[in-house]
This record gives C-alpha cells, structure tokens and sequence, in this order.
C-alpha cells in the first residue's frame, strides 16, 4: 500500500522530480564513465608504457572521485531538499488523516529509493555510453594502431558508482526523516502561507556599486595581466581578493542597476510585465547574490581549468611532434651557470670527467668506448648516424644584448614568467657547421650563414617574439674578435629529442669565430638508429647513465622517441581527462543549484504570477517574463565566468608558453560545447518546470 | 439608453461527471442583467453559490451550461488566448486582500494593469497620477504596499481595477480584511467610482457593504432567491431591509471569510 502511494506520488510529481532526476543521471554517467577508464578493453590494449600512466590516471581519478562524490552529495541534498519542502501540505495531509510519522517515513524512504534505483538504471547505461567513447580516446591518445572500437562494462566503476549513491541516498533518507520528525503538522500546513520580506534596497545606492564592482573587476584584470600567474606576488593575492570582491558586489547590485536603467527610459519599463520582472529579480538578489558570485567564481574555474590543462597537454604535444626528428637525444653537462654570482662552476663528475675528458668531450667516440662495460652491443651495429652540438657560453649577456639593441626580454615575456636578475645571464654559441650538420640529420637543408653574421636560434615558444624582435633588429655583437651582424630571420627549429622546447637565444656563428678557451658548459648528440635497433639503444643509453663503472661517459639527460611520444600522451590523457572531469562535475552542480534556486523562487511565486494572469496579462507575456528571468540568473554568472575567463587566459597563455606554443585545441572547444549544452538543457529543463508551476490554471 | 452590461442566462454549474448521480449543481440556472452605470451587490449565505458565480463571470470558472455576456460578447464563446485579452480589457478586479504586488510600489501597481493593456508608455504616468488623485491616494504612490495601510491598498486596488476603463468591475469581498472606518472609505470609493461610470459587481455577506449598492442580488442553494432595489430609500434603510432579507434567507448567514 505504502509502495503503490510512494509510485504514485513520484509519477505524480514527475515534472518536479524533473531537475533533481537530471542531476543525479548526470552525476551518476559521469561518475561511472571517468572510473572505468582504467579496467576498460580499449586501454588494455594499450603498450606497457602507455599503461603505467593509465595506472596513474586511475589512481588520481580515484583519488578526484572522493572529491566529486562529495560535491555531488551536497547537490543531491539540496535538491532533495527543494522537493520536500515543495510538499510539506502533502505529508500534512497524511498527517491529517492520522497516518503514523512511521510510514510517512517509509513513504518518503521508498520514494527515494524508486528515484534512485531509477536514476542508477539510466545514469549507468548513460555512463556505459560515455565510458566507451572516453577510453577508446584515451586508447587512440597512446597507440594509433587500436583497430576498431572495444566495448567493456567495468564491474569494479560499476560497484564503485552503486556504492557511492547508494551512500548519498542513504544520508538523503536519513536527513528527510529528521525534516519529517521535526515537522510539527501546524507548520507543514501553513508552509506556503509563509511570507517572505523583501529588503529593499536603494536604488541610486545600486547603480554607483554596479559601477564601482565594475572598476574593481577592471582593475583585478589589469592587476593580473600585469603581474602573471607564476610567481605568487602580492599582486596577485590582490588581483585575486579584488577579483572576488568585484563579483559579488556585480552581483550584488546588478539587479538594482538594471532596474535604474530601465527604468530611465520610459517605454522600455512601461511595456508589458518589464517593470514585473526586474522589480522581481532585484527582490530576490538578497538571497540569490552569493550564490551567483560562488557560480560565476566556480564556472571560470571549470573553464579556466579546462581550457588551461587542456591548452598545455597541446603545447606540450606539439613541443614533442617538433622534437622527435632523432631517435634519441643525449646531453652532457660539465659545467652550470651560476646565476647569482654569473660564474661558470665545472660539476663534479670525477673519474667520469676523467673519462669524458680522455675522450675530448667527444660524445660518440666516449659512448662507443662505453658499450663494453654495460654489455651492449657495438655502437656501430646500433647506430647508423649521430651529431654533436656543443654549447659554449659566448659571454654575452642578456644585458649586453639590451644594451646594443634597446630591446628587453621582459618586454616580450608574460609578467612573472622569468627571474628579476635575468640580465646577467649568458647567451650559449654554436658552430654554424654543428648546427647545420644536426639539420642534415635530421634532413633539414643547411642555413648560409655570411662571414660576419650570426643567427638567432631559439625555439622556446616563451622568448619566440623576444628572438624575432633581436633579429629583426640586426643586433651587432663581438664575438670571437669579430663585429657579426645577426640574420634578420630568427632559427625557430628543434634540433633534438625532447619533450619540452627549451633552446633560449642561442647564436650560431662561424666555425672560426668559436674560441677553444670559451667554456664548454654542455654538448648534445642527436643520434639515428639503425633500424630495429631503438630500443637496444635506449636500454644502452639508460645502462651508461645508471653504471657507476668508470669507463663510461658522463649522461645528464637521455630522451628516445618512444619516451618522448608516451610522456606526452600521457600526460595528455591524465591532465585532460582531469580537467574535463572535474569541470564537468563543477558546471552540474553549478547549473542545478541554480536551477533548484529559480524553481523554488517559481514555487514561491505561484501567487504572484496567478495575480497578473488574473489581470488579463496573456499567457504568452507572462512565459515571456518567466523566460526573461530565468535566463539572467542562468546567463550573468555564465558572462561573468567567461569575462574571468578570457581575462585569466591571457595570463595562463603565457604560462602555457613556457610549455611550447598555446593551441587551445578542439577538445576544449569541444569540452566548452558540451558544459554550454548540459548548462543550456538545466535552463530549458528550470524554465519549463517553473512555467508549468506559474500556469494559469482555470478553477 | 444604456444597455445590459452584463446579462447572466440561465447559468448552471455542476461539479463532478457530466450526468452522473454524484453531481453537485453549485449553480441552478441563474439569470439577471446588470444595466450599464449600475452598482450591484450579490449577497447569499456560504455554499449558496456566489462565489462561483463571480469566478464564472470574472472567466476564471467554466459554466456547465448557460450564457454569460458581458459587453455584448459571449464569453463562453471565447478561447482561452482571447480569454487573458477579454479580462485585461474589459474587467476589472478588486480580492479580499488587496493582492498588491509587494515588490512593486503603488504607482508601478497600477500602471502594470495599463502595461499589460500595452498602452502608450506617454500616456500611462498622467494617466495613473489622474486617478490616484480622484481616489485620493496621491501621497501613497511612491510607497512600497508593505508601507501603507489596508484601506489604502484596496484603495489602491480599486485604482488598479478600473484605470483601464472596463466595462465591468467584479469586487470580491473588498471589505472582508478592513476596520469599519476603512471598509467606509473603500465603499466611498466605489461609490465615487460607480459616479464616474464605473458598473460595479460586487459579492459580499455584510448587509453594511452591502447597503451601498443600488441594487442587491440574493442567491440560495445556487437558486437566485430574490432582489432588492434601494430606490429612494437613506443608506440606513436600506441596511434594514437587507438584514431583514438575510434574516428571512434562513438566518443562516455566517461569518464565513
């Protein structure tokens, strides 16, 4: 008897349980999809390498999803909190009919429990769908050669998903009973009686907050365009706090703003229900104030995260498709720059230094001589061809630099992004034969470099501009006891094997221009394998780093092709996902909390609308007003976020760039797409639900 | 010579089936005419039926059967779209309580009846000033409803009813919720209203209000019952004979809200 009323009552309110059933598939899919990733097929197939970073994509996933769970929690509670108390006269009249709180509580329990096995059911086989598609991207992300699409349920996401709903209805239940017992029948009969006050606020007093919100939002723009992300400066802590500030008091007095403003001009307020609405949505800004600013706060955060990790996976992916021309790249470094006293200091390698020394810092020559102690093949079954770049410090400084061309590099890179002192740093040179032959290997046509030229080589996307800017200045500097003159064509190539593109300004000169007493600080060679033979190389190459027999040669960094493209995608798949999970789960709550805000307002104003329908206002005016209403609650937050947003990314452009080159990239336009479409169907889904509660309806 | 304003024909309402047993007729074929200029009360104990005859006239309630016509048109002809137009020209309406807006000032109260109308937003704040002077409620109209007393906002109220010159003004129990000092202005008002042109239509179970009418209307157990007619008779008089006539209804009158 109690089963068939609590069916009964859920079909009845159906259009009520509307949003609340919405978020709680949404929640539940997405919940589900992000933790079957790991134990999907598609990623079993993934090679060993690949693996590991799904390992740890899995193991942060599981880590993020207690932190959604609970995100999700807190909205399932407070919807459920709105359908209550949207039938307090309906348990009243249980009540009145001398039914036991006893089963009012099963009543209650037994609704949730169809609400939730039903969203369970929907949510999953939503989640099942998404799930696919997420882990045949991630599979695609690490090997292209995944043939086919790959289908699995995963039962542990599966358990994992039951598990945590079945929590949160649990607490829900638990927390309906305590509503329901503390209920006295007197008050759940007269809760819609209930008045609420409105404060109402000056107007004029509005209008200047609007504006002064609107400077303070301005000057936190300028504060943090100025100043940068990176280092955490005072500015920063004021761009943030005023940021903040500006947001509520935007929405603290935009309702009142708009008021004014409409109301200066006549015939825009005099016309239709204007004058309703606005009066409306500034009565309501008291309560609704703080939530919009936490929403507008946290969907630029969902953005910002997005399209920032989502922005530096791209960078950095496009950093490794430019730097994997060789198989491998291996450096050496003898000496560091001593930044503070601008000192060249040689490291301490010992018997290697010996060794390297013995060698004549020649890399190939040192590492064939090496294969023999770590049991390696000979470096000539391995290798088909390998070249030598040696960095030398020109001693030339960036300040030298500003002072012969006027231009600094702090002009041209993101505030923040470099040390204060960077301008007694030294500029490193290479033979212009060196450089030319690493770009025959990697089958690039040589550069004519003239008798009294240099060029400017940089392929850092931070300093790019800075390097075009020198260039294109015709920069004269002594080197070698010649007057060179740079090319007006700065060298943006990547002439190794990286995964991060990091070369700053570097001058390649004329082979007779380079002095044998200038310190030779570090030396790379680029290598190409005979086939088959990488990853042979690459163990050799990790056996010469890790041995601590003598007669091999000093390693200080060893990147292969393999490692390169693996980081990088993997990284890819954890930062984005990540990013697209967390966004996701915050844009959710976001849209229902403001959806349940506006139907409860709906509810609370049934009165009020039957009022102005009785007034002989047509349906269609008054659904319009409804639409207008709505829609600025769904919509300011949204601008505001995308201000912060824009805002913040010109910042966090800069700080993708020390990454490589920014491409925000399609998938966070297509993440973008998808939050507008979920935050789109929460208004359609708000409006229509709150229409249907202010409709007229004839007695 | 002025023409039937409203004319009530034959008007029934049934709830519950069609023709089944279980039936309730609220209303039993009911019939009068108000003339244009006329102030007419409808009195009648609870139950009797008045309430859904206003709702009825007022295109809130459907009728079962009948004919109600108010300015010449059928309005159980209309549709339900050109229904919202019919009650934003042609009625106007005063509740119990006085259903202000509370977000909404006085003046933006009785000009949202004429923004909905979508008249000429020149026109509208003369228009709205205009007759909050005749009702005397100038001084209230910049005030928030929550800042006024009740005889003001039903004063205001009655303002909103009729600043878009309808044919027919339907006031339902507007003296229900004021002192009787107040419940004198607001009948003054009506008073003053019904001079300027206004018909008034107005449901009531207090023989005082009642005794401003020109004219009351008894209803019955859905049946009209019988009417009066002030003629020349002084306000007191008239009172008498209505509480005579709700004495002879079968003494049943209550206090009902």
């Amino acid at each position: 008897m109690l089963a068939k009323l609590a069916a009964a009552n859920v079909r009845k309110s159906a259009r009520d349980f509307a949003v609340y059933f919405f978020t709680l598939v949404l929640g539940i899919a997405v919940f589900y999809a992000f933790n079957s990733i790991a134990g999907s097929q598609a990623v079993a197939r993934i090679g060993e390498d690949g693996r590991k970073m799904m390992e740890l994509l899995a193991f942060v996933i599981n880590i993020v999803s207690v932190f959604i769970a609970v995100i999700l929690a807190f909205l399932v509670i407070y919807a459920n909190r709105f359908l209550i108390r949207r039938r307090n006269k309906e348990f009243a009249l249980y009540l009145t009919l001398g039914m036991q709180k006893g089963d009012l509580f099963k009543v209650s329990a037994l609704e949730t429990l169809i609400v939730g096995v039903a969203s369970l059911a929907v949510g999953l086989a939503i989640g099942l769908g998404i799930s696919q598609i997420l882990s045949n991207m991630a599979a695609s992300m690490f090997d292209s050669e995944v043939e086919g699409v790959a289908f699995s349920v995963s039962g542990n996401a599966m358990a994992l998903t039951v598990a945590a709903f079945a929590a949160i209805f649990l607490v829900t239940i638990v927390l309906n009973t305590g509503h329901l017992f503390k209920a006295r029948l007197i008050d759940l009969l007269n809760a819609d009686r209930r008045n609420e006050s409105f404060k109402l606020r000056s107007l004029p007093l509005s209008f200047v907050l609007f504006i002064v919100a609107c400077v303070i939002i301005g000057i936190s723009y300028k504060l943090l365009m100025d100043n940068g992300l990176l280092e955490p400066s005072p500015e920063f802590m004021a761009a943030t706090v005023l940021v903040c500030v500006g947001t509520v008091l935007f929405f603290y007095s935009v309702s009142g703003f708009l008021l004014r403003i409409t109301q200066m001009i006549k015939p825009l307020y005099l016309r239709g229900l204007n004058m309703f609405f606005l009066r409306q949505l500034s009565a309501r800004a008291n309560s609704a104030f703080v939530s919009m600013s936490v929403i507008a706060i946290t969907l630029f955060l969902a953005m910002t995260s997005v399209c920032g990790g989502i922005g530096i996976v791209n960078a950095m992916n496009a950093s490794a498709a430019n730097g994997t021309k060789y198989d491998a790249s291996v450096v050496s470094t003898y000496a560091m720059m001593n930044y503070d006293t601008g000192e060249v200091e040689q490291l301490e390698l010992g018997e290697f230094g010996a060794f390297a020394e013995a060698h004549d810092y020649n890399m190939a020559e040192g590492l064939a001589a090496s294969t023999e102690a770590v049991g390696a093949p000979a470096w000539d079954n391995m290798v088909e061809s390998a070249v030598q770049i040696d960095f030398r410090l020109s001693g030339i400084t960036l300040g030298d630099l500003n002072e012969a061309t006027g231009k600094s590099i702090y002009d041209f890179v993101g505030a923040g992004l470099l040390s204060d002192d960077m301008g007694g740093q030294q500029l490193d040179y290479v033979a212009v034969s060196q450089f030319n032959a690493a770009r025959e290997l990697a089958g690039l046509e040589p550069i004519q470099l003239g008798e009294d030229e240099f060029a400017i080589w940089n392929d850092a996307a931070l300093t790019s501009d800075y390097a075009d800017a020198l260039a294109a200045s015709r920069a004269q500097l002594q080197i070698g006891g010649r007057t060179l003159t740079a090319q007006p064509e700065a060298q943006d190539v990547t002439l190794e094997t990286t995964g991060v593109t990091q070369r700053i300004c570097v001058l390649v000169v004329p082979d007779d221009c380079v002095e044998e007493s200038a310190p030779l600080w570090t030396s790379l060679l680029d290598v190409q394998c005979k086939d088959g033979q990488e990853d042979a190389f690459q163990s050799f190459l990790h056996g010469v780093q890790d041995s601590a027999d003598p007669n091999t040669y000093p390693v200080s960094l060893i990147q292969t092709v393999s490692e390169v493209e693996t980081q990088s995608s993997g990284f890819t798949a954890v930062v984005s996902y990540l990013a697209i999970y967390i966004g996701f789960v915050l844009v959710i709550a976001c849209a229902a909390i403001l959806a349940i805000q506006q139907l409860t307002d709906a509810a609370d104003n049934v009165r009020r609308y039957e009022l102005i329908a009785k007034l002989g206002a047509p349906q269609r005016m008054i659904d319009g007003a409804l639409f207008k209403l709505i829609g600025i609650y769904f919509l300011f937050p949204l601008l505001v976020g995308v201000a912060h947003t824009l805002c913040a990314m010109q910042v966090v452009i800069d700080v993708v760039q020390v990454f490589g080159y920014l491409d925000i990239g399609t998938v966070s336009v297509v993440t973008m797409v998808a939050f507008l479409a979920v935050y789109g169907v929460y208004f359609l889904v708000t409006y229509l639900t709150a229409r249907n509660m202010v409709k007229f309806k004839r007695v | 010579m002025p023409g039937h304003v409203l004319e009530v024909e034959n008007v029934s309402k049934r709830y519950g089936g069609a023709r089944g047993e279980n039936a309730t007729l609220a209303l039993d074929g009911v019939s009068f005419f108000v003339d244009q200029g006329e102030f007419v009360g409808i009195m009648g104990p609870s139950g009797s039926g008045k309430s859904t005859l206003l709702n009825c006239i007022s295109t809130i309630d459907t009728l079962t059967e009948g004919a109600i016509r108010i300015a010449g048109r059928d309005i159980t002809l209309l549709r339900s779209k050109e229904l919202a137009k019919f009650r934003r020209d042609e009625l106007g309406f005063v509740f119990q309580d006085s259903n202000l807006l509370d977000t909404l000032t006085v003046r933006e109260n009785i000009a949202l009846a004429l923004t909905i109308q979508r008249a000429s937003s020149r026109e509208i704040p003369g228009r709205v000033e205009d007759m909050a002077q005749r009702l005397g409620i100038s001084e209230t109209l910049d005030k928030y409803p929550y800042q006024i007393s009740g005889g003001q906002k039903q004063r205001a109220a009655a303002a909103r009813a009729v600043i878009t010159r309808p044919s027919l003004v339907l006031a339902d129990e507007p003296t229900g919720a004021l002192d009787s000092k107040s419940s004198g202005q607001l009948l003054e008002t009506f008073e003053l209203l019904n001079r300027m042109g206004s018909t008034i239509v107005m449901v009531t179970h207090d023989a005082f209000t009642a005794s401003w009418c020109h004219r009351i209307i008894f209803i019955k157990d859905g049946r009209l019952w019988g009417q009066l007619r002030r003629q020349d008779d002084t306000r007191e008089q008239f009172f008498s004979r209505i509480v005579a006539a709700t004495t002879r209804l079968g003494g049943e009158v209550r206090n009902a809200g």
